[in-house]
Parts: structure tokens; C-alpha cells; sequence
């Protein structure tokens, strides 16, 4: 894979470094790391405060939701590696307004011992934590091991939601239930079609053939349900939205949101053939979406494929959704 | 027998030269089922655990273990290193304002060093992790201790056990970490961790007995 780099142990911080210099008015470091970056106006007194973080390779997550109406602060790791407990810590301590913090990340089993680890430093010095593991994509355990399902595009969702609701001055423990009930309504499944490069190691994360694709592969590589000879955008969509649709809240009658990501190589135009069948598929089961979003949210650096993800919408979740969120990866007005 | 901040930080030198020691075994055996990075990440660890006990000055041995565990988590944030470090940072947190630790203060210790793995990992025994060589170990000194043994004889005892541990862990399959993505495939291989935590038992009794062992 050829890459446009330097030395690529300096990889993540010169790409933060070049961020940084793009969108001085938004972004600010903590201290001299650029591992761990907060909103311009960190921090806010009186409102709860979100911290996300994880590895870096998956712009625009996890530093692309730090803004208004989204994340407060993030702590970056090297790529696909959980930052240190003491940058999360850092970022802890740089947010909190007064009204606690909200740690909210994908479920990975360093970034979840770190951001652990961090909320019992938080506790020594008085700010309290609480913590919401996000664990949408159904391809990675089974219904009834929820729990061991990984975080994918369905962070997103999460972010919007909390972020809007501690913008609106819910309490730390309110953030949290309202999150939480969304994640119930939150589902992702993704394809893979070919594997991305970590610019340290060199060598392609995974083998997969030209004429293969992986149905349920994770972000990083990690194994799916089902490898097979490419199929068409229909029956990709098709096969993603069955597993979906009969694994989360999904009724007739109900109102979804619909986010159509690539992993990175993947083109728009190829998303909106998949957009098309998804409403086909929402529509034969009289399922309305309410907002589509659709482009790169949760990459793998070149990594080719897509994710799809549904929220099953109620009243106030929908109000959440359209509340105004501003970050350099993200800007929504307003008005729907 | 008394331990004290200056007993910890001759302790944790002996640890760091163990862990050196044994770098590329733990290497190989990690390189079987991992990403091979765990000998690196331990000698990180311990390295960054004197650095930090380094920049401690006072005498209260839990605020100098959580120093340590602290520079730990920071320096080695890949998964065995910050499973240690939440040992370290429990068991000072359950010695919190002793200067002067006695036998039984160090069952109490290695007991809040499991818990603190244990949580943090969300592991139990026989899932084939680094508790499946500490826990036998600690039993081993409670039950020296409780028959009224020597520390010495308690802590030849706690090696035994945590080699056993890891000889154990061949007929498990891997349930945590890059390791799990074995699955049936793990077993008949030992667990890195594991075998990382008997390299720790044996820097403890490296410290207090430099004569036993191999």
C-alpha cells in the first residue's frame, strides 16, 4: 500500500499536528501532547461534560466528535492502540465543568481497562465518572452476549445523543440513562471488501481475495461471520439489514434514522446505491427515516467497505437527533 | 519481617532485572497467540514502575505503589501493563497510610493486587490470564502463613503453584484479549500472561530470599 507519510512513528502526531493547525478555533491541547485534545471552550461550567477516545485510523472518529452538541475532550492512542489511562485522565480533568464527566467509547478491551482505570483516578481527585460502553455491531456476538459486542458507526448515534442532552443541562445520571435507552435502539453491521495498511507495521491488516468480501469484519480487521465471493450492492444491503432488522427494535410503524458509513476506500456514489435499498427494504416494512446520514463517520484507514447502521427513533430521541452539533467532521443546523 | 518504601523500591528493581530477564521468553510465547509485543510491554512497565516509585519522596507505601502504577499505566498502556498497574494501584490503595508492611500486610497486598487484575480484566481463574498463575500463588502464601510456615517456605511454595498455574493453562482456551480469536486453537499453548505472572512471584522471592530458586 503506498501512503503519503513521513517517519510513521510519528504518524498520528503530525496528522494532529497539521489538524490542529486547520481548525485552531475549535480544537485546543490539554498540555504539550497532542494525544489529547478538548473543545476550544473546555470547560464548560454547569454542564456535564463527554470524553471519548481510542485508537487513531478511524477519522472522523474519535477526535472528529469532540465539538459543540458532541464530546467535550478525546484521548488518541497510536493507531488502533487505546491511549495511556493518564491521557484519559488528563482530558478528564481539562472538561469537567462541575457536573461530572461521561467517559463514552467503543467497547475494546484496552481502551475499556483505560477508561477505567482513568475514571478510578478521576475518583481520587473528586470528579465523578460515569461510564457508557458502546457496543452496536451485531456481527461481532450474538444476541445475549450483547456485552461482548464491539463499537462501530452506531458511536455516532451515541455521541449526538448525549452530547445534545448535556447541552440541553441534563444531569450527569440523566446523560446516562438517555444514552443507554438509545443504545437499546442502536444497531451496525458492516462488509469489508479489502484490508488497510497500519503505516508502523507495514503489511496489509488481513488476506482477503480480489473477488472476496466479509460480511461482519471488524474495524480493525477482526474476524466476521461469513467471507464469500463478492455479491451485489443489493444483496449486500439485504443480507446486513436481515441481521439487523431481526436483532434490534425495528417495527412497522416506527421511525429509524439511517447512517450509511464507509470504511474509508469506499466511494459515495457506491453508499448511495446502498442508501437506495435500505429505504426499499425500510419501506416494504413500513418503516419511515426520519434523518439519513450518509459518508465517512468510522473509517479504517484505506480500508474498502461499508457499515450500515439503524436507530429506532421516538419523540424525544428525534428531538436530540435534530439539536445542533458543530465539530470540524460534523455540522448540523438547527433545522431539519 | 518489616517492609517499608525503601524495601518496595529495592523490590521493584529486582522485578525490572526479572522481566528483563525473561523478555524474549515471554516474547516467544506471546508472538504464538498475540501481537508478541508482551516481553517489551512488561520491561516498559516495570521500568516506568522505578521511575515512578523514583519520584516518590515520602514514606507511605500505598501512595508509593499508586505512584509506580501511575508511570505504569502511563508508560505501558498496552493490556498486561495496565492490568499490573491496577494491581499495583489496588494493593496501595489497600495499604493506604502504613509505612511499615508485615508478612500478613503482604497477603493482604498480593490479595488486593488479584482483586485489582481481576476487575480490571473482568477475568476469573481458568480463563486462562495472568490470574491463573498469581492466584495460586497468593493462595499458596495464605495457606503457608495461616499453617504457621515461614515467609520463606510460603513464598518457595507460591513459585511452585504459579509454575503449576501456567502449566495449567494449557488445557484452557483463551477467552481475553487478541488471544481469544484462537479460541480452540489456544489450547495446548501456555498463556503469556501467565507465565508473565510467575516471572513476578519470582522477583518476589528473589527480593526476600536472593539464595531460593533457581
Amino acid at each position: 500500500m503506498k501512503k503519503i507519510i513521513n517517519n510513521p512513528e510519528n504518524f498520528v502526531d503530525e496528522m494532529i499536528e497539521g489538524l490542529l493547525k486547520a481548525h485552531p478555533d475549535s480544537l485546543k491541547k490539554v498540555g504539550d501532547s497532542y494525544r489529547e485534545l478538548v473543545r476550544a471552550e473546555a470547560p464548560i461550567q454547569g454542564k456535564v461534560a463527554i470524553a471519548t477516545g481510542g485508537g487513531s485510523g478511524h477519522l472522523p472518529l474519535f477526535l472528529g466528535y469532540v465539538g459543540k452538541g458532541l464530546c467535550d475532550g478525546v484521548a488518541i492512542g497510536d493507531v488502533f492502540a487505546s491511549p495511556s489511562s493518564q491521557e484519559m485522565f488528563n482530558v478528564t480533568k481539562a472538561i469537567d465543568g462541575g457536573k461530572g464527566v461521561l467517559f463514552l467509547y467503543g467497547n475494546y478491551g484496552g481502551d475499556v481497562m483505560n477508561f477505567d482505570m482513568a475514571s478510578e483516578l478521576a475518583e481520587m481527585e473528586n470528579i465523578r465518572v460515569r461510564t457508557v460502553v458502546v457496543a452496536d455491531d451485531v456481527a461481532s456476538a450474538p444476541q445475549g452476549n450483547e456485552d461482548r459486542r464491539r463499537g462501530v458507526a452506531g458511536l455516532i448515534f451515541a455521541y449526538k445523543i448525549a452530547g445534545a442532552a448535556a447541552e440541553k443541562g441534563l444531569d450527569l445520571d440523566s446523560v446516562v440513562q438517555v444514552t443507554e435507552r438509545a443504545l437499546n435502539n442502536i444497531r451496525t453491521m458492516g462488509v469489508a471488501l479489502s484490508p488497510c495498511t497500519i503505516p508502523a507495521a507495514g503489511n496489509p491488516t488481513f488476506a482477503i481475495d480480489e473477488d472476496e468480501m466479509e460480511i461482519g469484519m471488524g474495524i480493525h480487521g477482526e474476524p466476521g461471520i461469513e467471507r464469500g465471493k463478492l455479491k451485489s450492492a443489493d444483496e449486500i444491503t439485504g443480507a446486513i439489514m436481515e441481521k439487523i432488522l431481526t436483532d434490534g427494535p425495528f417495527f412497522e410503524g416506527n421511525e429509524v434514522s439511517v447512517l450509511i458509513n464507509s470504511l474509508g476506500a469506499t466511494p459515495p456514489e457506491e453508499l448511495y446505491i446502498v442508501n437506495r435499498k435500505v429505504h426499499k427494504i425500510l419501506d416494504s416494512r413500513g418503516i419511515k427515516v426520519y434523518r439519513n446520514y450518509l459518508g465517512e463517520f468510522a473509517t479504517s484507514l484505506e480500508m474498502a467497505g461499508m457499515s450500515i447502521t439503524l436507530f429506532a427513533l421516538d419523540q424525544e430521541f428525534k428531538e436530540l437527533l435534530d439539536a445542533p452539533a458543530e465539530t470540524p467532521f460534523f455540522i448540523q443546523k438547527d433545522r431539519r | 519481617m518489616g517492609f517499608n518504601v525503601d524495601n518496595l523500591r529495592e523490590f521493584m528493581v529486582i522485578a525490572g532485572e526479572e522481566f528483563k530477564k525473561n523478555k524474549s521468553y515471554l516474547i516467544e510465547l506471546d508472538a504464538a497467540m498475540g501481537d508478541g509485543d508482551l516481553g517489551l510491554t512488561m520491561e516498559k512497565a516495570f521500568r516506568a514502575a522505578n521511575s515512578g516509585l523514583a519520584n516518590y519522596s515520602g514514606e507511605d507505601i500505598g501512595k508509593a505503589l499508586i505512584s509506580a502504577s501511575m508511570a505504569m499505566a502511563h508508560e505501558a498502556a498496552a493490556t498486561m501493563g495496565t492490568l499490573f498497574a491496577s494491581g499495583l494501584m489496588n494493593a496501595g490503595k489497600a495499604v493506604a497510610k502504613k509505612e511499615e508492611l508485615s508478612d500478613p500486610d503482604l497477603l493482604v497486598l498480593g490479595k488486593a493486587m488479584i482483586e485489582g487484575i481481576s476487575k480490571r480484566g473482568k477475568a476469573k481463574i481458568g480463563d486462562k490470564t495472568v490470574l491463573d498463575s498469581l492466584i495460586p500463588a497468593v493462595r499458596a502464601i495464605e495457606e503457608g502463613l495461616n499453617n504457621g510456615e515461614s515467609l520463606e517456605k510460603a513464598l518457595d511454595k507460591a513459585v511452585q503453584a504459579a509454575e503449576d498455574g501456567v502449566e495449567e493453562t494449557k488445557n484452557m482456551i483463551s477467552r481475553f484479549g487478541r488471544a481469544h480469536y484462537y479460541g480452540e486453537k489456544s489450547r495446548g499453548k501456555k498463556d503469556p500472561g501467565a507465565a508473565a505472572g510467575l516471572v513476578f512471584v519470582r522477583a518476589l522471592q528473589g527480593y526476600f530470599y536472593p539464595d531460593d530458586g533457581e
